[in-house]
């Protein structure tokens, strides 16, 4: 071994800053000295986990923080410390607020993501967040520089009830709006509002007040002589006179804790002194100011105002009188411009395009079409025009408050504008596309309101964050016309998916993943390459399905969009694992598809979503209990989120049932067959899933021996399956009235029952392993019935099928092999039956030994072994199959051991 | 480049109530990287004991070391931090451990590396059990196959020998990346975004990697064992399948 490296040079190396000959070195003196090689990881875990455990150091002018120049310190308070800064790039004056370390990970993440949900609220009457950054493990908030003067110097001088009340209706609007973005300030008080010199306020340090090392909020404080007393500088979270009686105690508080925090400014600012002490002025206000401070004032949370909006439309009533024109002509001056004032005054609004612009996509033509289309299914519309209409509606909310913002407001980047007229361009031609599709009508209607539920959110334009990192679109007209193009194409594709129209949606969408990649614009290409994938999975040819799924994630990484890196990663790990069947890799890919969705502030359906594909990939592996876990994970997120799309739930509920099954878990297998029956009939658009909702039940029900029920559930069942016309839900009722049959003892009924399941089956497009099965439960029943010599031929084929479709060593036909082996045995074809159970020995043998789902089959190999002298082996096949069984079956298996085991 | 002086101001600054001469700082930047000139200044009055230096230093570096947390108990790392002080302020014969800092990464970082190699050495000499899997390959073989069931473990401790050496032979086949790949993944538990990060690629690419290197290891195992084990190949097939089992399902972490 030689000698060890030098710290020095282990820590050149991880951060690949040594030349090739030296890293090489490094590198094969890594593969000797375990030492050295641990150093190396233990670095390159220091890299990603930083440890926040720095005293503060204030900052000097000049120093650097990133890319910008410190100037001064200009505050300090609970959170951290305020400096003056000089941004470079932008050559533009920023406050910087440097975050007091957080405690830990934890805290700090919570730190960054209010920061940045404050980033994305662009509000005229709220400090705009430029964003935030992380230095090492220092993390600060770049703030806009404000000129002007906070609300309690500024009420130093004389001021009127009037200019008092307009000041705190504008703060109260910051309020309002950060409430809706989820963010509550819980530091609210004169200091944190600006007024600028034009008059406009803004409410600074949203969210930041929380103690470190906690999350709720603070009682950790000051209790300062006098409010008047309150500077910058001192460790107070959360200023205590301004506390409604919630948060002094510690306790859980939410945003109507701003309103007592308001209200003790108001009546502060207004009075001279808080309401606790004795009032040094007397202001002309009315009983409605009264009212409103003595309100938002209560004690119980509950009993004040509902929320911002309610207290301010009973301040604006107060102000009313004196307002009339003085309001829009003050506004206007603020805003400094004349052509502003006079759009205000009843001129011409700049933005008011949106309604005309979207009534193309869906306006009267298209909903007379969608009607029509309707009426000819025989259906009413309503829901569906109901629908769309709402989603037209929000979308011209949006696109207003968007051209608004930079256009009238003057708050937003032309940049940022741009980009949310791209989104909502986007959104506008799903719409577009949607309704085109159902206009053109069809059998697909039936899904129509799962493709409407599936419209990509309008609200997603409003993330500005979201928006801005993702790779900027092409500037030249010419190219922005084509990509507006193929997203109008894209967008038919997405629709015609929804609505299960594959053969038409299938050679669009590999035209629009060409010309996306010709454009070369990665986000769309990425969104492309995931509606590609959406549509193979419909079809029975597996590879494309990866491929696809490779090149998305290849795009997404280079469209720098985390979202769509999340869902490419999530999107790969479930197809490898679950159409690929290669659940291994696929837990792997589902790892790194993990960490890119766990560093998502708002991930939304994605958790669930990997809880879903996990699910899937235990359930492949034969591991029904930790599958289960994973599937309630994902309902818990499912069940409290308004987007989940109709029919997941039902779906999960029914793997969940089917699982539990497996386990032998018949009550439980029941309880959530009957809960996705019972989601199924619920949903209005359901008649696609209950039958195989119900099927699920009867399976339930027959594992329990309550034939009867499970004959009922059945019947409705296959009555509602035909009635789709989906050979593969026939198919699917046929195979569980055969089991039926079988397990009640009618073994002439079980076996009609599945020549009629192989007839209906075999009808389906190769590869078509459903066919096989078919077979292997008719050979298996024909072999109970003593009829070997069909039962082999039978099941010969259907083995030979499964290994055609390369499930050599798929664990579900595992069952179907045994019963061959038997059936070979019993036709003295020793030559065939030995190396057939070597085989499925050896897939058995791979498998998790604690697998409930594998106790029977194991118990089968175990006699069958027995029977072809493989004592030893046998008696350690079906003690492994004890240890997992339950019920019946361990009685069954254990008879059996004590039987055998003594005679080995 | 900010000039000697301006390094130097700001390097007081960073550390109030440090005080190093000029003269000492200016010699002590030559053959130094200069990025990292506040850290060098903080190492340099280490080394030459001015006052308070070594109070500042652990007070800042030290609360880091918890991260030393996965090797042992908070009495392991005080022993840690002991031997630390010992050899960065003193040295073991006279040389203090920080004249080696040369500034070529953060201090933190750089200390990160010394006080894993100190655990190291202190976990040798207490001769801890749980430090013994994580030194040699041994720990690559010995994830755990116990839970797999009493045939296969039956088989294992049967054919142990013959196993370890066998894998041995196979991980020697693989090239000295694929081999540091699999130690790093499976027995220092770093992560795909880790890996990635330090051999600057991409996740992809080293999930790739990884399942290439061990579909070799396998491969190559089971081609010395057939030849040496007069084991069925159905028992064979199933022993490997275990460890393959374990390997990409377990070792990943998290389940």
């Amino acid at each position: 071994m030689s000698a060890c490296f030098t710290e020095d040079m282990l820590l050149s190396f991880s951060e690949q800053k040594l030349s090739d000959a030296d890293a090489s070195a490094v590198s094969a003196h890594l593969d000797g000295c375990s030492d050295c090689r641990i150093i190396v990881s233990e670095l390159a875990r220091g890299q990603t986990e930083a440890h926040v455990n720095e005293p503060e150091r204030p900052l000097v002018r000049g120093s650097a923080l990133g890319r910008y120049l410190v100037l001064e310190q200009i505050g300090a308070g609970g959170m951290g410390v305020v400096y003056a800064a000089y941004d470079p790039d932008l050559d533009r004056r920023v406050a910087l607020k440097l975050l007091r370390h957080a405690g830990g990970e934890k805290q700090r993440a919570r730190l960054v993501r209010e920061a940045r949900a404050m980033a994305r609220l662009s509000h005229p009457n709220v400090a705009p967040v430029f964003g935030v950054e992380t230095l090492g493990d220092r993390v600060f908030v770049v703030m806009e520089f404000i000129v002007g003067e906070n609300a309690r110097r500024w009420a130093r001088e004389e001021r009127t009830a009037a200019e008092v009340l307009d000041v705190f209706v504008q703060a109260g609007r910051g309020l309002e709006a950060a409430h809706h973005a989820g963010i509550v300030h819980r530091d609210f008080k004169p200091d944190n509002m600006m007024v600028r010199p034009n008059g406009r306020v803004s409410v600074l340090d949203f969210g930041l007040a929380r103690p470190a090392g906690e999350g709720a909020p603070g009682v950790e404080v000051e209790r300062p002589a006098s409010p008047s007393s309150l500077t910058e500088t001192g460790t107070v979270m959360g200023t205590f006179a301004y506390m409604p009686p919630e948060q002094r105690l510690g306790l859980p508080t939410d945003a109507r804790a701003d309103q007592y925090a308001f209200c003790v400014s108001l009546h502060e600012v207004l009075y001279g002194a808080p309401p606790t002490e004795a009032p040094k002025r007397t202001p002309k206000v009315g009983a409605v100011v009264t009212r409103v401070l003595a309100r938002g004032l209560q004690p119980d949370a509950a009993a004040r105002f509902p929320d911002m909006q309610a207290l301010l439309v009973e301040l604006e009533r107060a102000r009313a009188p004196a307002r009339r024109w003085g309001w829009a002509v003050a506004a206007a001056a603020a805003l400094g411009s004349v052509a502003v004032a006079g759009a205000l005054l009843g001129g011409a609004e700049p933005c008011a395009g949106g309604e005309a612009e979207v009534a193309r996509a869906w306006g009267t033509e298209q909903r007379e079409a969608v009607a029509r289309a309707f009426a000819a299914g025989g259906t009413s519309p309503d829901a569906i025009r109901a629908a769309l209409d709402g989603y037209r509606a929000k979308w011209v909310g949006a696109q207003r408050e968007a051209c608004e913002a930079t256009r009238v407001k003057g708050v937003q980047s032309e940049e940022l504008l741009d980009r949310r007229m791209l989104c909502l361009g986007a959104r506008k031609a799903a719409l577009g596309a949607t309704a085109r599709a159902l206009a053109s009508g069809g059998p697909s209607l039936q899904r129509a309101p799962l493709a409407v539920a599936q419209l990509p959110l309008i609200d997603d334009c409003a993330d500005a964050r979201w928006l801005l990192e993702a790779v900027p679109p092409p500037s030249d007209a010419a190219t922005r016309a084509k990509l507006a193009e193929v997203r109008e194409r894209l967008a038919t594709v997405n629709a015609l998916t929804e609505l299960g129209r594959v053969d038409e949606g299938t050679p669009l969408a590999a035209a629009v993943v060409a010309e996306a990649r010709q454009l070369g614009y990665a986000p769309l290409l990425a969104e492309a390459l995931e509606s590609q994938v959406d549509l193979l999975r419909w079809g029975l040819e597996t590879t494309p399905i990866e491929v696809a799924a490779w090149h998305g994630v290849q795009a997404a990484l280079q469209s720098r969009d985390d979202r769509l890196q999340a869902r490419a990663w999530l999107n790969l790990g479930d197809v490898v694992g679950t159409i690929m069947r290669r659940p291994a890799e696929g837990h792997h890919l589902l790892d790194v598809a993990k960490t890119a969705i766990d560093a998502l502030e708002a991930p939304g359906l994605l958790e669930a979503g990997w809880y879903r594909s996990t699910g899937k990939l235990l359930e492949i592996e034969g591991d029904a209990e930790a599958a289960i876990a994973s599937f309630h994970q994902a309902l818990e997120r499912y069940s409290s989120d308004p987007r989940t799309p109709r029919g997941v739930e039902t779906w999960v509920w029914r793997r969940i049932a089917i699982n539990h099954q497996w386990a032998r878990q018949h009550d439980l297998a029941e309880t959530a067959a009957r809960k996705a029956v019972e989601l199924a009939e619920k949903d209005v658009t359901g008649a696609s899933q209950l039958d195989i909702a119900l099927s699920t039940l009867a399976d339930a029900l027959r594992s329990k021996h309550d034939y009867e029920g499970a004959r009922s559930t059945l019947a409705r069942s296959l009555a509602l399956s035909r009635k789709s016309g989906s050979t593969r839900r026939v198919a699917i009722n046929l195979m569980t009235l055969g089991e039926l049959e079988r397990d009640a003892g009618d073994l002439a009924r079980a076996e009609d029952w599945f020549l009629q399941l192989a007839a209906c089956a075999e009808q389906l497009p190769d590869p078509n392993p459903y066919f096989a099965q078919a077979l292997g439960l008719l050979g298996s029943v024909q072999l109970l019935r003593k009829d070997t010599a069909t039962a082999v031929r039978t099941l010969t084929k259907s083995v030979s099928l499964f290994d055609r479709f390369g499930l050599q060593n798929d664990l579900e036909t595992v069952p179907f092999r045994l019963s061959l082996v038997e059936a070979e045995l019993a036709a003295a074809e020793r030559a065939l039956a030995e190396p057939r159970l070597e085989h499925v020995l050896g897939v058995l043998g791979a498998a998790k030994a604690d697998a409930k789902v594998l106790a029977q089959p194991r118990f089968h190999a175990a006699r069958l072994a027995w029977q072809t002298g493989k004592r030893p082996l046998a008696v350690q096949l079906a003690t492994t199959a004890l240890a997992a069984s339950a019920g019946e079956e361990h009685g069954e298996i254990s008879d059996w051991l004590s039987k055998h085991a003594a005679g080995r | 480049m900010a000039s000697l002086d301006e390094q130097f101001a700001k390097a007081q600054s960073a550390w109030p109530g440090v005080e190093l001469a000029r003269e000492d700082f200016e010699a002590w930047l030559e053959g130094r990287d200069a990025k990292h000139a506040d850290e060098l200044y903080l190492a340099c009055a280490c080394v030459k004991g001015v006052p308070r230096a070594h109070e500042t230093f652990e007070a800042r570096y030290f609360g880091d070391l918890r991260s030393l947390g996965r090797f042992g108990s908070d009495a392991f790392i005080d022993d840690v931090k002991q031997e630390l002080r010992q050899r960065l302020f003193f040295g073991v014969n006279g040389k203090p451990k920080l004249e080696e800092y040369g500034g070529k990464g953060a201090l933190k970082q750089w200390l990160a590396a010394v006080a894993t190699r100190v655990a190291l050495n202190l976990k040798r000499t207490h001769n801890d059990e749980r430090f013994a899997s994580l030194d040699g390959d041994d720990g690559l073989f010995e994830l755990p196959l116990d839970e797999a069931g009493p045939e296969l473990g039956h088989m294992k401790e049967h054919y142990r020998a013959e196993f370890k050496k066998a894998f041995a032979e196979a991980l020697a086949t693989l090239d000295v990346e694929a081999r540091t790949y699999l130690r790093q993944y499976y027995l220092d538990g770093l992560g795909l975004v880790q890996l990635a990060k330090l051999y600057g690629s991409s996740a992809p690419t080293v999930s790739r990697r990884l399942s290439a290197a061990r579909a070799k290891l396998l491969e190559a195992t089971r081609a010395v064992l057939s030849q040496r084990l007069k084991v069925t190949k159905v028992e064979l097939e199933s022993i490997l399948r275990l460890i393959e089992s374990r390997l990409s399902a377990d070792a990943l972490g998290g389940r």
